[in-house]
Order: C-alpha cells, then sequence, then structure tokens
C-alpha cells in the first residue's frame, strides 16, 4: 500500500459539508487533502443540451445511485426508500434544487418543547452568523423580511421570478389566509462573484451547467485548491485508521482508476460522507479497540437517520402557468403549519413548498405526481388541457429521529471496490404519517382556492411496500449533543471517542426540521471549521474530545 | 451515457421487418397521431424504443413482439380495436414492464423536432432541449409578487415551552425521550 506525504487535515467527501471545511482550513494556510470517490462533472457533462435530457435525468443523470450505477457509486441495500445522491466532486449540490431556506429557533429546541427529540447543542442565534458566512460563499436569492423567520442578513441577489405559476399559487395562499414568502433559492437571480444569473432553463434536477446554481464545483473548490487544497478524486475512502491510543492516523482509499490502495495519514479527519456514506465508513473502521465501529461504543453510529416526511400533490388549472419553465423547487413556501400544534393530533410540522413541473415528456409521464397521460386516443387531449397548467405543492414534514431507522452494513452486497454497501432502514413513524396526511389535506385546499380543474396526490407509497420515499436528505445518522451516551459527536463536531476525528455533513443533525437542509449543513459546518481552525494547534494533538 | 451494451444477435432479414412492422403498430397505438401531433412512428419512437429496450432489459424485444402476438397473428395485421384489447392485456399482465415501455415512449416522443414543434404550435415556449436558451420569465417584481400580507410568525429561542402533549401518548409512547434543556429534566 502507498503511503502519501501526511497533511495537517484529510477530509473526505466533496460536497457542502467537505467543501466548506476545506475551503476553511485551506485558506488558513493548512494543508489540506480531500478525497472524493468520483470525478469533476464538466458543464458539457450534463444533459441540459441534449434531445434526450428527460430520458437522461431518469437514467444516467437519475438522484438514486441504484438506478444511476456509474462506475463511481456504490450499491444501497434497501426496500424502503430511493436515496438521493451524487458520488462526484460537489456531492450530492452537483444535482439538487438548492432550495435554501433556514431552520427556525423551535428546530433547535425540540427536547424543550416536547422530548421527542432533542434540543440541539447550541441555539439559531448561535448559528444565525455561520448562516450568513455561508449564504455569502454560495449566493442567495430570496426576499428580506418574512415574518415567519427571524429577521437576519439580506440576500445575495433578488428573488427569482415567481411566473404565473408563483403568482396563482400566492393568489390561493391569499384565499386561504396563510402564509406565503418567495423561497431562499441558491441559485442566483443576479449575476454574483462571478457566476451568471439562471436563465430558467428548468432542468436543476440535473445539475446547472451554467454556474447559476450552487454547486461546490462552482462555489468553493476553485476557491479551495487557489488556497493549496488538494482534490484528490476517484479515491475512495474504505477505513480510518487509529493508533494505540486511540487517535486517528489517517484514512484508507482505493483509487478507482487502478484498483489500487493508499493510505493518506493526517494530524485530522473530517468525514463529510453525506449520512449514508458517513456511518458506513465508521462502521467499517473496526479494530479491536473499536469492535462495532469506529466512534460507536455507544452504539449510536447509524441510527436516528431522517429524511423528512414527503408527499405531493399536484394540481392544475385553465390558465397557463409556464410550469416548465423556471427552477423546479421551489418557487414560495407557506410556513402556516411549521409551528407545534398539539391540537392539530401531532408534535412538530411542515411546510409546502410550490414547484414546477419540468418538460413535455415528464409532464406527459405524470409529473411528480403520477397523473400520467392516458395512451390511446385520448393522449393529446389529455396533453392540450395538462401541459404547463399544473403546478405541485410540495409537502415536507419533520421526521423524528427513531433509533431503528438506520444505516448498518450490508451482509451480502459489496461495492465494485468490495466494500461492504450500506443497509438502510426507514419506517415513517405515526407521527409523521399524521403531519404529512394533515398536509395534503391543506394542500387540497389549496387546489380548490385556486380553482383546480384536476388534481393528483402522491403519498410515495409502493404496493405491498407502504411508504417509500425518495430520500432527498439524509441526515442524523452520527448526530451531534452535549450528552456523550446519546450522541455520536460533541457541539464541535469532534467525535466523542475519538479526538481528532470530526464530522462535518448532514449526519450531525440532531433533528430535520420541516425544510430543506443544505444551507444548516454549511452554517453548521463553517461553524465547526472555523472552531477547528482556530483550536487547530490544540486540536491537531487532543488526546481526549472536549467535553460539552 | 451509462448503458450495458450487448452486441445485437444476428437475425433473419424478414423477422427483422416484422419486428420493426409490429413496434411501428404498437407505439402508434399508444400515441397515435391527430391533426397537429405526429404519431409516434412518425416521430421515430419504435426506432428508440428498440435502442432503450436492448440496452435496459436485454431481450425484451422478442418478449414483447411475442406477448403483442394476437392468436399467432402479429400484431400489426391485427384491427385497431383488437390492437387496444392487446395493449390492455399487456398493461394489466406485466404492470412494471409496461410502466418502462410508457417511461421510454413517452419521453422518446417528447424530445423530437416535430412534437417539440407542435407543441409550440399551441403557443408555449418550447426548447428543443433546457439550454443554451433556456426560457423568458418576467423579473420578480416587488409591486406584484412581494407579500404584502404580514402573516407568519415564529416562536422566538426564549419562548419556547414544554407543551402539553399528554392528549398524544399514545403516539408518541414508543419514542425515547430527551431532556429539555432549560432545566436538564425529561
Amino acid at each position: 500500500m502507498n503511503a502519501f506525504e501526511p497533511v495537517d487535515v484529510v477530509v473526505v467527501g466533496s460536497g457542502m459539508g467537505g467543501a466548506a471545511a476545506t475551503k476553511i482550513l485551506a485558506e488558513a494556510g493548512l494543508r489540506v487533502v480531500c478525497l472524493e470517490q468520483g470525478g469533476w462533472t464538466r458543464p458539457e457533462d450534463h444533459p441540459h443540451t441534449s434531445p434526450d435530457w428527460e430520458w437522461q435525468r431518469m437514467t444516467n443523470w437519475s438522484t438514486a445511485p441504484n438506478t444511476r450505477r456509474r462506475p463511481e457509486d456504490y450499491p444501497i441495500d434497501t426496500q424502503d426508500e430511493n436515496p438521493l445522491m451524487w458520488n462526484g466532486v460537489g456531492g450530492s449540490t452537483v444535482h439538487y434544487t438548492a432550495t435554501w431556506p433556514r431552520f427556525r429557533p423551535s428546530d433547535f429546541r425540540k427536547g424543550t418543547e416536547h422530548g421527542c427529540a432533542p434540543d440541539w447543542p447550541f441555539t439559531y442565534e448561535d448559528l444565525s452568523p455561520y448562516y450568513a458566512i455561508n449564504d455569502r460563499d454560495v449566493g442567495v436569492s430570496g426576499w428580506y423580511g418574512d415574518p415567519a423567520m427571524p429577521p437576519h442578513e439580506a440576500f445575495q441577489t433578488k428573488p427569482l421570478p415567481h411566473g404565473p405559476l408563483g403568482r396563482v399559487a400566492a393568489r390561493g395562499f391569499n384565499k386561504l389566509g396563510w402564509h406565503w414568502w418567495p423561497m431562499p433559492c441558491a441559485i442566483l437571480a443576479e449575476e454574483y462573484d462571478g457566476r451568471p444569473a439562471c436563465n430558467h432553463c428548468g432542468n436543476c434536477q440535473s445539475g446547472c451547467n451554467r454556474g447559476s446554481l450552487a454547486d461546490m464545483q462552482v462555489t468553493h473548490w476553485p476557491k479551495a485548491i487557489r488556497a493549496g487544497a488538494i482534490l484528490r478524486t476517484h479515491a475512495r475512502a474504505e477505513r480510518i485508521e487509529i493508533d494505540r491510543s486511540g487517535r486517528a492516523t489517517g484514512v484508507v482509499f482505493v483509487d478507482l482508476n487502478t484498483g489500487s490502495r493508499h493510505f493518506q495519514a493526517a494530524d485530522v479527519v473530517i468525514l463529510a460522507c453525506n449520512g449514508i456514506g458517513t456511518p458506513r465508513l465508521l462502521l467499517n473502521s473496526t479494530s479491536n479497540r473499536f469492535p462495532k465501529g469506529l466512534a460507536n461504543s455507544n452504539d449510536m453510529v447509524g441510527r436516528h437517520l431522517m429524511h423528512h416526511g414527503l408527499a405531493i400533490v399536484e394540481m392544475w388549472v385553465d390558465e397557463p402557468l409556464d410550469s416548465h419553465k423556471g427552477i423546479v423547487s421551489a418557487a414560495m413556501m407557506c410556513a402556516e403549519f411549521a409551528e407545534t400544534d398539539v391540537n392539530r393530533g401531532f408534535i412538530n410540522g411542515l411546510t409546502i413548498h410550490i414547484a414546477r413541473l419540468n418538460g413535455a415528456g415528464y409532464q406527459a409521464h405524470g409529473s411528480h405526481s403520477g397523473n400520467r397521460a392516458p395512451w390511446g386516443k385520448s393522449h393529446h387531449r389529455w396533453f392540450r388541457r395538462h401541459f404547463a397548467h399544473g403546478l405541485c405543492a410540495l409537502i415536507v414534514g419533520e421526521d423524528l429521529p427513531i433509533p431503528d431507522n438506520r444505516v448498518t452494513l450490508s451482509e451480502t452486497i459489496k461495492d465494485s471496490s468490495g466494500i461492504p454497501a450500506p443497509k438502510v432502514s426507514y419506517r415513517l413513524h405515526p407521527n409523521d404519517r399524521r403531519i404529512v396526511d394533515f398536509g395534503i389535506q391543506r394542500a387540497l385546499e389549496l387546489a380548490d382556492a385556486i380553482g383546480a380543474f384536476d388534481v393528483k396526490v402522491n403519498r410515495f407509497e409502493s404496493e405491498g411496500q407502504g411508504y417509500k420515499p425518495p430520500a432527498w436528505h439524509l441526515l442524523g445518522t452520527c448526530r451531534i449533543g452535549s450528552d456523550p451516551e446519546t450522541s455520536v459527536c460533541n457541539p464541535w463536531h469532534q467525535t466523542w471517542e475519538v479526538p481528532n476525528l470530526f464530522i462535518m455533513d448532514g449526519s450531525c443533525l440532531p433533528t430535520s426540521a420541516a425544510v430543506n437542509p443544505t444551507s444548516t449543513i454549511g452554517a453548521m459546518v463553517v461553524r465547526a471549521a472555523m472552531h477547528l481552525r482556530d483550536h487547530f494547534a490544540d486540536l491537531r494533538r487532543a488526546q481526549r474530545s472536549t467535553p460539552a | 451515457m451509462t448503458t450495458r451494451h450487448r452486441p445485437p444477435r444476428a437475425q433473419p432479414q424478414k423477422h427483422l421487418r416484422q419486428v420493426a412492422e409490429d413496434l411501428e403498430a404498437f407505439v402508434d397505438t399508444l400515441i397515435p397521431g391527430d391533426a397537429l401531433f405526429p404519431s409516434a412512428s412518425q416521430a421515430g419512437v419504435h426506432q428508440v424504443l428498440a435502442e432503450r429496450l436492448r440496452v435496459y432489459r436485454t431481450d425484451s424485444i422478442d418478449q414483447l413482439i411475442s406477448t403483442l402476438a394476437n392468436n399467432g397473428s402479429s400484431f400489426k395485421a391485427c384491427s385497431p380495436q383488437q390492437r387496444v384489447r392487446v395493449v390492455r392485456r399487456l398493461e394489466r399482465s406485466e404492470p412494471e414492464f409496461f410502466a418502462f415501455i410508457l417511461s421510454a415512449v413517452y419521453l422518446a416522443y417528447y424530445q423530437h423536432p416535430l412534437v417539440v414543434r407542435a407543441i409550440r404550435w399551441l403557443g408555449h415556449e418550447y426548447n428543443d432541449a433546457p439550454q443554451p436558451a433556456g426560457y423568458s420569465m418576467p423579473v420578480f417584481d416587488p409591486q406584484v409578487d412581494a407579500p404584502k400580507h404580514g402573516r407568519g410568525f415564529y416562536k422566538k429561542t426564549h419562548e419556547i415551552k414544554r407543551l402539553d402533549t399528554s392528549k398524544l401518548e399514545t403516539l408518541l409512547g414508543d419514542l425515547p425521550r430527551y431532556p429539555n434543556s432549560a432545566d436538564g429534566q425529561p
């Protein structure tokens, strides 16, 4: 096994967490190497200019690695869901929707509010300055002054266009007397930081070949590399090695081009492989000292997986909505039901996002709800009536951190390097089922309010299997906390058991909130990486993790 | 595009012609033409379907053709009513395979330039592909688009207190309980 020259920090994973951490530490002058199992995605690699762009989005640009099956993907052993992830430089920011809301103050205080989920070890107010730093790094479009959120710094650009679709949805929310607000998005409505404004092509789910959407390949990596960081692509991490004292010594990785194994030594190891990949790597790093996996003596690694409870209600109206134009998700958000009201029959809350429907083929195929144009003689009649006349109400409900919703190692499936695949088990708790059902009813009221002539509900249920979500958000499996018995990391993302091992990705979230998580993941990582930077001299030699 | 290629097997010319004719009749049963829209075969969908079946469902073209055969006669030889019955039978008996076919057919159809042109004739601005042109949209106009309702609220951190969830105990009884960080008590 070839050993590379030791560095100050080795980071595994190059998505939101890995990119932000690498940039901050490299800009401080530290020697940082990032290992990424995939490669770069060039603008011309995206399918946006190909006539078969919609077919590609469902095949080799599928959000699900089990469908996509690229050489750099690893299989996921699960019957419970279809996780979204991208294995390449930028991680899942290469093909996400860049929806960029913040968590709200109560999201950090669920232990206080009802006790069925933990309090975070810090508050919204503690994190707020880091949201602002991260927003400046990615560039966020939005409209300031939402009464449903605490005041904060201005957005970098004005909001993206609402178009007729947004205006019709706003009319419906107004009729119902509910809150709505333009959704903050990490997609530029104006030129910013050398990147162009969005031109509303409507294919965000295959990434962005213009650089208008905050893919870490265009926001963070050029700056990190300029600062001296080394990004090693096609380098698949296999395990973390430790010494006799229990400190991490570095990462064993496989060169996917040759199949050969190498060792990258470092004083500090940071994992940022997402809520499935990070616990997988820890569980695969067994030793005499850590027989259940690294940093897992309390059996917390891999547990409390959260994705959000999801449903989609699509509705079609007589007036044209241009549903194929503009960012896919989301024109606006309704936070009327975001706070807990136990009189609704559940704890926690939900938001409703107004989204678009992609191109003509996808709309005929059923768009996000499965309302498919019939085959046969009535096909064109249906298409004329529905195409560009629909909007999508996406229900995003908070899901609880359930110990049995978890990532373990598959006993039967391995990836192309012989590393055990992650096995994922997930069931929606009855409380969270109620949230989704409540949200569906509210979306049906919206359909009524806008005079929809057709409505279709997608509960993400498959025959004989029940709820089987697309699992866009991979959260909670190595959570931070104040209690070493019930968490994996301390409030500064340092694992309780291995003092020079840090986790900086969606795994760390103690609760899921009822909105997209990437802005919060970014803010948490900025906070943790700046702390690591500012205390690096001590933390690189630490023999014990810092108490909460 | 990532594919799992397999060299096509040698087939007698006559057989290949029959397969092509059956596939044309099949896709036209799924998407017939009308005064504005071309039929699926006019948009070349049968060729794309054959390719997608070959790449993603090895050997399934023969399976499809034999399933479409109606009492020994080829699909093309069936009457329009018989074709609809045969397709309905396929839809019921092999729903997963049929769903794949519909995906392949619908997405192939709507990528064809003739179909894109028909969509434009309906009055929609619609591109052959999302880029490079993108779409024009009216910019966010604060006078029209900014919310003026004043609705919305959030609980401030210091306002968050323990809620009475006793009515939900049956629902929440199986969950672990965590301390209230305000007083350290569960």
